[in-house]
């Protein structure tokens, strides 16, 4: 489309160019001619119009001159007639200045002659006139008056040389109009003349402009034929090239730099599809061996990028400010969900680890920094970071400086692990040997007791037995035994908690169990305290330590008359089976049984202060006054809920009481079964 | 009347054992470990052996062993305070002795076991 636009532009632009030059050769020959003209004209201007105007001026006042003398001659008024006079004489003198002006300028010397002789004529008897008016005048002796005078010569005289004066003033008035007439003549002329001269320019100029405009279209015409069409034909050959088509013939007719042109284009054409060919095969070659690489190329990045997105481990990316610049979407993901983090994307590292969800050890953070600054790879170092309230990640970092081909440092690359798995594990497992080593310590301690307990428990019973009822130490022996049976209860306790054997397992129905133990209760508990119990017998079998769970039970009950104390109250024992998906467990999916026997123990005594609830289950936490509890049962009844696989959930209300659930998992039919069988 | 043998570490238990088995009429003799108790037995004959479960040396289980090794007929009372795991009844009943006593036991806890194991 541009190329036509070319062509059209490269007719219109000759067509111009050639009217141009045409329309500038006609006007220079016009501007010539015009010149002519205006050369006259300014002829006539500076000669014939100042005499032909000079000429027009003479015969005004010849006239004027002629008519004015006689009348001032006549006038009676001889100041006036002297004013007159001097006139008329200055206007001869003037018109006699403007005649040898004309003179000069070579006006007509015949008409001249006439016009010098007429105003001699005129003037003579001008002169005459006033002479013979002023004689009579004299001999009067009053200023002439026609029809006063006495002396008849005189005015005959005047008479005859007034019609004399009047004679030559028409003569003269004649005269100036054969000049006005002449002049008028000449004028009219002279326009006619310039007129037609102009008008034939004209023409001419048209003639020119015709011609020229023929020629302009007769060398658009060349050029479209020679030119525009032999370009346009090669432009469109080149398309069809372009465009693909192989065959290099330039369609051109005639010998000229143009069909050359096209010419050496067809076979440069030629040349091309040969190389394109060549190109094509190698193109395809490389084409192959390109989609290859690339095929491995997209192969190993979506395998990377896999890596990259499923790898436990998660990646990062620093850049030389220590600016987080790249990480996995995984840690993105809990990056984001930092309240204080909407910016992640650039956010140096130092502020991301003094954010107040992330804690690192001060030594930990030292180190790291030191790695950082002396641009040394970095190894585990760890870092935790708060992801909600109650969940915590425990993360660790390794990375290695990267530096451009210059050796310009560029930043860290690295991965970072979740390892709280791990410190969880390591946290149980370390709490585990706490407890293990509180076990022993405690079992230790518990059977030394017992051996210190034996002889103060036989003997004070033995003394007391031999002792009469009204001895006066018999209250206080009586106290040695109470108290060493105190003793012997708290041994027995700490022997129950440190027990790290396994539970003695067995089936059996947990309804008659609670049923058995809480008919033992209920003869203990006070009658201020109400106990509603309400057990489902269809609850199933459990497995596990009966005794144990019997302890368990009577642990929380005798909290639950504690917490009630000596008011009134009440205490409700339900039992129940419930599925896994309804037991009150943060995450249900530690749960492996489908059916779970539910015992709920609620009171409506003192409760438990929000604060302490997390202490409960500490061993030897107690809030009983001294004496009245061990600070043991709490701790057993989860210890031994958590060795049947179950799940100790407490709620709890300051002052207004307590709900104790301890979830059983229930044993499977078959399951009671392969036991029996075992058994027999 | 019952010829009893109590092996038993503890001095004071020992004597606490002597003074309540006296006062229920038993004839009560002591011996302070597993060695001198089998001693005792080769020198006069015990209807019921009571030790005590760990000692040093030859402890409960061991000299229970012993005991009704060489004295099929003898009846051995095991008492313990606890401790090491070794606290069950399962235990101490496995290695072949009669009753098993869990200590601080009471002069009437200690009659019944006796009464249970002749």
């Amino acid at each position: 489309m541009e190329k036509k636009r070319i062509s059209i532009r490269l007719r219109l632009i000759g067509a111009f160019f050639f009217l141009a030059l045409a329309g500038s050769f006609s006007s220079l020959w016009d501007v010539s001619i015009l010149l002519q003209h205006e050369k006259r004209l300014a002829q006539l201007q500076t000669e014939n119009f100042p005499v032909l105007i000079a000429a027009y001026e003479v015969a005004r006042h010849g006239e004027s001159i002629a008519k004015g003398a006689s009348g001032v001659v006549l006038t009676n008024d001889k100041w006036a007639r002297i004013a007159f006079v001097n006139r008329i004489d200055d206007q001869f003198e003037w018109l006699e200045r403007q005649l040898k002006v004309l003179a000069d300028k070579g006006f007509d010397s015949t008409k001249l002659k006439r016009i010098e002789k007429n105003k001699v004529a005129l003037r003579k008897s001008y002169q005459d006139l006033t002479a013979a008016v002023d004689a009579l005048a004299q001999r009067d002796g009053h200023p002439f008056m026609i029809g006063s005078s006495q002396d008849n010569v005189l005015v005959q005289n005047v008479e005859r040389l007034l019609n004399v004066h009047k004679r030559d003033a028409e003569r003269m008035t004649d005269s100036m109009a054969e000049l006005a007439a002449f002049i008028s003549n000449e004028i009219k002329v002279l326009l006619t003349d310039t007129m037609i001269q102009i008008r034939k320019q004209i023409w001419i100029m048209a003639v020119y402009s015709l011609v020229a405009v023929l020629f302009a279209i007769l060398v658009g015409l060349y050029l479209d034929q020679n030119v525009s069409r032999r370009v346009v034909a090669i432009q469109r050959a080149m398309r069809k090239v372009v465009e693909g088509e192989k065959s290099g013939e330039i369609p051109c007719s005639g010998h000229n730099e143009i069909t050359d042109m096209g010419e050496a284009l067809g076979l440069f054409v030629e040349q091309l599809g040969e190389r394109e060919e060549n190109l094509q095969e190698l193109v395809s070659e490389r084409t192959q061996e390109l989609a290859f690489v690339n095929q491995n190329l997209r192969t190993s990045e979506r395998r990377l990028l896999n890596l990259f997105e499923v790898a436990s481990d998660w990646f990062w990316e620093l850049n030389k400010e220590f600016h987080i610049v790249k990480m996995s979407p995984h840690f993105l993901e809990v990056a984001r969900s930092l309240s204080y983090i909407n910016f992640i994307e650039d956010l140096s590292i130092f502020h991301f680890l003094h954010l107040p969800e992330v804690s690192v050890e001060e030594d930990a953070y030292k180190r790291f920094k030191e790695c950082l600054v002396s641009r040394t790879a970095y190894r585990q170092f760890e870092f935790s970071v708060k992801v909600t309230d109650s969940e915590t990640i425990f993360l660790q970092a390794s990375g290695l400086p990267f530096f451009d081909e210059h050796g310009q440092f560029m930043g860290y690359q690295g991965a970072i692990t979740d390892i709280t798995e791990y410190k969880q594990a390591e946290l149980e497992k370390r709490h585990t040997q706490k407890m293990l080593a509180l076990g022993n310590l405690a079992g230790g301690v518990a059977h030394s007791f017992n051996n210190i307990f034996q002889p103060i428990l036989l003997l004070s019973e033995v003394t007391l037995n031999e002792m009469p009822e009204n001895s006066p130490i018999h209250g206080r022996m009586q106290l040695f035994l109470d108290v060493s049976r105190r003793g012997r209860a708290l041994c027995n306790q700490i022997l129950l908690y440190s027990r790290q054997d396994e539970p003695n397992m067995e089936s059996f129905d947990i309804c008659r169990l609670l049923h058995t133990s809480l008919a033992l209760f209920e003869s203990s508990v006070p009658s201020t305290i109400r106990l509603d119990v309400n057990l489902d017998q269809q609850t199933g079998q459990i497995i596990g330590d009966a005794s144990q769970i019997e302890a368990m039970l009577l642990n929380i009950t005798s909290n639950a008359v504690d917490a009630i104390g000596e008011k009134s109250g009440q205490i409700t024992v339900c039992l129940s089976q419930v599925d896994r998906q309804d037991v009150d467990c943060d995450s249900s999916s530690d749960l492996v049984h489908d059916h779970y026997a539910k015992i709920s123990v609620s009171d409506n005594g003192s409760g438990i202060d929000s604060k302490i609830m997390s202490q409960i289950f500490d061993p030897f936490f107690t809030t009983k006054g001294l004496g009245r509890g061990t600070g043991l049962g709490l701790s057993m009844v989860n210890g031994i809920s958590m060795r049947h696989g179950g799940v100790l959930k407490v709620t709890s209300t300051l002052n207004e009481g307590s709900v104790f659930n301890v979830f059983l998992p229930i044993s499977s039919t078959s399951f009671v079964h392969d036991l029996k069988h075992k058994e027999r | 009347m019952v010829k009893i043998l109590v092996i038993e570490d503890d001095e004071a238990v020992r004597f606490a054992l002597m003074v309540a088995l006296q006062s229920m009429g038993h004839d009560v003799e002591f011996a302070c470990n597993g060695e001198e108790g089998i001693e005792k037995c080769q020198e006069k004959t015990f209807e019921l052996v009571i030790t005590d479960l760990i000692m040093p040396q030859k402890d409960g289980l061991e000299t229970t062993a012993d005991l009704k090794r060489k004295w099929p007929d003898i009846k051995v009372i095991l008492m313990s305070g606890g401790g090491k795991g070794i606290d069950t009844q399962e235990v101490a009943l496995n290695s072949g002795a009669t009753a098993f006593l869990s200590k601080p036991f009471t002069a009437r806890e200690l009659e019944d076991c006796i009464v249970f194991s002749l």
